[in-house]
């Protein structure tokens, strides 16, 4: 395998094969240092895939009897939130959820005070030095989603995966450019360490952070 | 306060600190732990490169202060925010109580700030009958606790899980027992409605970008994305110096920030917001943002190049992880609202000129801030230049003006010395002397000096047969403590070099290298040591400059310069000489000739002590231990480059934290089974084999000079 791309190479061709080999070692770093910061690093294929991993963490918890606390009305089955565009076919997602009784927040976040299970976003970036998302919120809810959800899957194509720090200045230009603008680094998980220096993670955000890293 | 009665309040707090163990234990496993994870994060990052960077983006920034808040105002304007300067404390609170008033707060959250500490924000909410609760975990358990941060960054440093438990019981928390988990689980059930319910969110910034009016904030437990999100009105509060122009600035900062702060690669949460978010659909009001932007000081310390790279600061706290006074009395004591050595700085110019006039004594003066210094703010050289101004403003003393006068005067300091020299016996117990005739000063100046040799250095010199011309040829810089107290230690120095063929040249006319004038704050006495060091050494042809005593080589080095700058026939003399300047024991490894079987090795184990000022101020010393294997077994020990707790003057005026330091090193020396520890600094050795005594631990200490030269063969 290591000879045939040297080969490729040789020949003056073998672009793809650079920049897949590029995008090898960038998925690498990124998942070692993620997880190093505490995150879970997983590639569950395209969004599909990527839906069904966030949708198996709640029925997971479900299972071991974990839900977020005092959810507004009462009612105690999970819910999450769902940050789809248009084009993910956000209708048929959110019947994937419902049909097995968990209950999905489209709007009204500012109402969940105690909390959400699980909040599936998408992401700007990804830094692949630091492990971390760039994640930026236009609407509240979203924005909100991404701080009460206990837990955070957060969706990263490959394609927007960077080495380092320096990707960043482009991205928070055009975004600050607008009022109201809200965008945040995001590395693991909520985390303190305040007592003892004993780090304890999902002191106010999200308990755990997965990265679901997809090949669209 | 008169500064007598500051002095007394002060030296009481560093009594109780030192009393008490537990703090004692939690920070002296802090500073292991932070040394280790700070290595481990900074391998393979260019810590030089980046801190330069950072350096350059916040001097570029605060060149074009004025500038870039004009502009933050204009852009966060067009944004929806309304900013504010306040010039002092007092404007900034009025600013904040003004926005609850028209907003009809009655509750707030705040996510941690320095900044809002500096202005005492808290009383003056709760004054105003509003509710405040800090939402930062260690925050809130001081809150609880009726507490200051006593770090920068890890503000509960100072409390153990069981006390933190304790105080959540008594406040009514449920849930906080067992272990670290179940107390920040308790913690987050607690504050969560509370972000919801509260009418304000106050939060600090580490950035205001002026190219677009955004405000960056970091944190690793996310209550300051929450305090920003959540509450209508919104306060964000920074320091003039935290503006800077456009993203790309943040860069550098965010690669040094959390490394230097905890070890972290980075912050858990970095978040940029621009501009008043929108309304929440829910109630459709229009939020409110108010961004204050705090001067209290910092405008007056922009306009002064002297104190000007103290804002450069990214209150980091590195400062304080790694100073060895830190790491014996804590933050409580070790700074006032600011902490660690840039909180020494700090807090004397921040709120007013006359705050904390004590605190600034409390530095040993090793350099260790100045090498993990992020922004390379230098904390210690703004140390003295604080001092330096406290004297110039009548600080001072009679003893201490006397000892200013004396000390550049060559004939005089030796003859009051020969004087003390001849009235000490009455008190002069085991080598070591209390309480010196001839006080220099009395409050907090020099109160006692080691016992005098019988005859100085210079006295001795004729007397040891150097050779003459030799291969090579070294001038010696002999120093206070050779000159006068240890002449034995800079004789057997001397006398390896002639051995091994180097011409020693002791030029007669040299003094005191002015250190201890400039770590008290005397300018006009260390321009004068400074001056008569170059005439002595002027046309002396050398081919090294030494000094057994790396706390003068590094200071001359390091700061003559500075002295000459309106002097350049002195200025290019030092120039030369200052190339020269090496330290005695890597001269020996180079020049010495020395090899194993000149020695007499005898099974005993040497541990070595490796001196700050050779360490960190010569940057040298690293293979040092090579000569300690050519007599002994050396034996390598953790605390090898802890501070031995000397410090010049800082011993004299702190000497129950001095012992301390030494004290702890002594007895891990010991438990490992030293028979003899090694240094290469005359100050070292006095601290050390001082307290050993003292101690009755049987661990003999010596200049590596005398440990080598008494080792060797005689010759037949």
């Amino acid at each position: 395998m290591e000879e045939r791309r040297g080969v490729a190479e040789e020949r003056g061709g073998g672009v793809e094969e650079r920049r897949s080999e590029k995008t090898r070692e960038l998925v690498r770093l990124f998942k070692s240092r993620a997880r190093e910061a505490g995150a879970v690093v997983v590639e569950p294929g395209k969004l599909d895939g990527a839906l069904a991993y966030a949708l198996d963490l709640v029925l997971a918890r479900e299972a071991a009897g974990v839900f977020a606390e005092a959810k507004e009305g009462g009612d105690p089955s999970s819910l999450v939130f769902l940050d789809l565009k248009p084009e993910d076919e956000p209708e048929r997602r959110r019947e994937m959820f419902a049909s097995k009784g968990i209950r999905v927040a489209e709007e009204g976040l500012r109402k969940c005070a105690g909390g959400i299970d699980l909040a599936f976003t998408g992401c700007a970036l990804g830094i692949a030095e630091s492990g971390s998302v760039l994640i930026e919120t236009r609407t509240e809810d979203l924005r909100l989603a991404t701080m009460l959800a206990d837990l955070h899957a957060v969706r990263l194509p490959k394609s927007l995966l960077a080495r380092d720090l320096s990707a960043l200045p482009p991205r928070l230009r055009r975004e600050l450019f607008h009022s109201g603008s809200f965008v945040s680094l995001v590395t693991g998980p909520s985390r303190t360490a305040d007592v003892e220096r004993v780090l304890t993670l999902g002191v106010h955000g999200p308990l755990e952070l997965h990265v679901l890293l997809t090949e669209e | 306060m008169s500064p007598s009665s500051t002095w007394k309040d002060y030296r009481r707090k560093v009594s109780g600190a030192l009393a008490d163990q537990r703090l004692r234990e939690v920070l002296g496993r802090f500073a292991g732990d932070y040394a280790r994870s700070r290595e481990e994060v900074f391998r393979g990052v260019d810590f030089s490169r980046l801190r330069d960077e950072v350096s350059e983006i916040k001097d570029r920034a605060l060149d074009d202060n004025a500038r870039l808040l004009r502009r933050f105002a204009s852009e966060a304007g067009k944004r929806g925010a309304e900013v504010i300067l306040a010039r002092d404390a007092a404007e900034a609170r009025e600013a904040i109580l003004r926005t609850a008033r028209e907003n009809e707060v009655r509750s707030a959250v705040k996510s941690k700030s320095m900044t809002a500490e500096e202005i005492a924000l808290n009383p003056a909410l709760e004054a105003a009958g509003i509710k405040v609760t800090e939402t930062d975990l260690g925050e809130f358990l001081i809150q609880l606790r009726g507490e200051a941060p006593s770090h920068m960054v890890l503000p509960a440093i100072h409390l153990s899980r069981f006390q933190a438990a304790q105080s959540f019981r008594e406040a009514g928390i449920p849930g906080a027992e067992g272990s670290v988990e179940n107390l920040v689980r308790a913690a987050r059930r607690r504050l969560r409605p509370l972000f919801f319910q509260a009418d304000m969110g106050i939060t600090g910034a580490n950035f205001l970008l002026a190219s677009s009016g955004a405000v960056g904030v970091c944190s690793n437990e996310g209550n300051a994305r929450l305090c920003l999100s959540l509450p209508r009105v919104n306060v964000i509060l920074a320091g003039l110096d935290k503006l800077l122009d456009g993203p790309e600035d943040c860069l550098p900062i965010l690669e040094l920030l959390a490394r230097s702060a905890t070890g972290q690669r980075i912050n858990g949460y970095v978040t940029w917001t621009a501009g008043a978010l929108p309304a929440a659909p829910a109630d459709g009001k229009r939020r409110i943002l108010k961004i204050i932007i705090l001067d209290n000081g910092r405008g007056a310390l922009l306009k002064d190049p002297a104190t000007r790279p103290i804002l450069r600061c990214l209150r980091c706290g590195a400062c304080a992880n790694v100073c060895p006074v830190y790491r014996l009395v804590g933050g409580h004591v070790m700074g006032d609202v600011y902490i660690g050595a840039v909180g020494l700085v700090l807090s004397r110019y921040l709120n007013g000129s006359d705050r904390s006039p004590v605190l600034q004594d409390n530095c040993l003066a090793c350099g260790a801030c100045r090498e993990v210094c992020p922004a390379k703010c230098d904390p210690l050289r703004a140390i003295l230049e604080v001092r330096r101004r406290g004297r110039e403003s009548g600080g001072g003393s009679p003893g201490l003006e006397l000892f200013s006068l004396v000390l550049p005067r060559r004939p005089l300091f030796r003859g009051l010395l020969r004087l003390a020299r001849g009235l000490q016996a009455p008190y002069a117990f085991g080598g070591g002397i209390r309480h010196l005739p001839l006080a220099f000063a009395r409050d907090g100046g020099l109160r006692s000096l080691p016992a005098l040799a019988e005859k100085t250095f210079s006295e001795i010199l004729p007397s040891l047969e150097l050779v003459g011309a030799g291969r090579i040829s070294c001038a010696v810089f002999s120093g206070c403590a050779h000159e006068f107290v240890l002449p034995g230690e800079l004789a057997a120095g001397v006398r390896l070099l002639s051995r091994a063929g180097v011409q020693v040249l002791h030029p007669r006319k040299q003094g005191c290298c002015g250190l201890p004038a400039a770590a008290l704050g005397l300018e006009g006495a260390a321009r004068a040591a400074a001056r008569q060091n170059v005439d002595a050494f002027r046309g002396v042809d050398c081919d090294y400059l030494t000094s057994l005593c790396p706390s003068c080589a590094s200071y001359m080095r390091e700061e003559y310069p500075r002295f000459f700058a309106d002097d350049p026939e002195r200025l290019e003399i030092w120039s030369a000489l200052s190339r020269k300047i090496i330290d005695f024991g890597s001269l020996l490894l180079r020049e010495g000739n020395l090899r194993g079987e000149l020695f007499v090795r005898g099974g005993e184990r040497a541990a070595y002590h490796s001196p700050c000022h050779l360490r960190l101020g010569l940057k040298a010393g690293a293979s040092h231990v090579d000569l300690i294997e050519l007599a002994a077994a050396y034996l390598r020990t953790p605390l090898e480059n802890a501070c031995c707790g000397f410090g010049g003057c800082f011993s004299l005026k702190f000497p129950e934290e001095s012992r301390a330091m030494a004290e702890e090193k002594l007895a891990d020396y010991q438990r490992r089974g030293a028979a003899v520890v090694v240094s290469d600094c005359p100050g070292c050795v006095m601290r050390l084999r001082g307290a050993a005594r003292e101690m009755g631990r049987p661990l003999r200490v010596e200049h590596t000079a005398v440990f080598l030269e008494s080792r060797l063969k005689k010759t037949p």
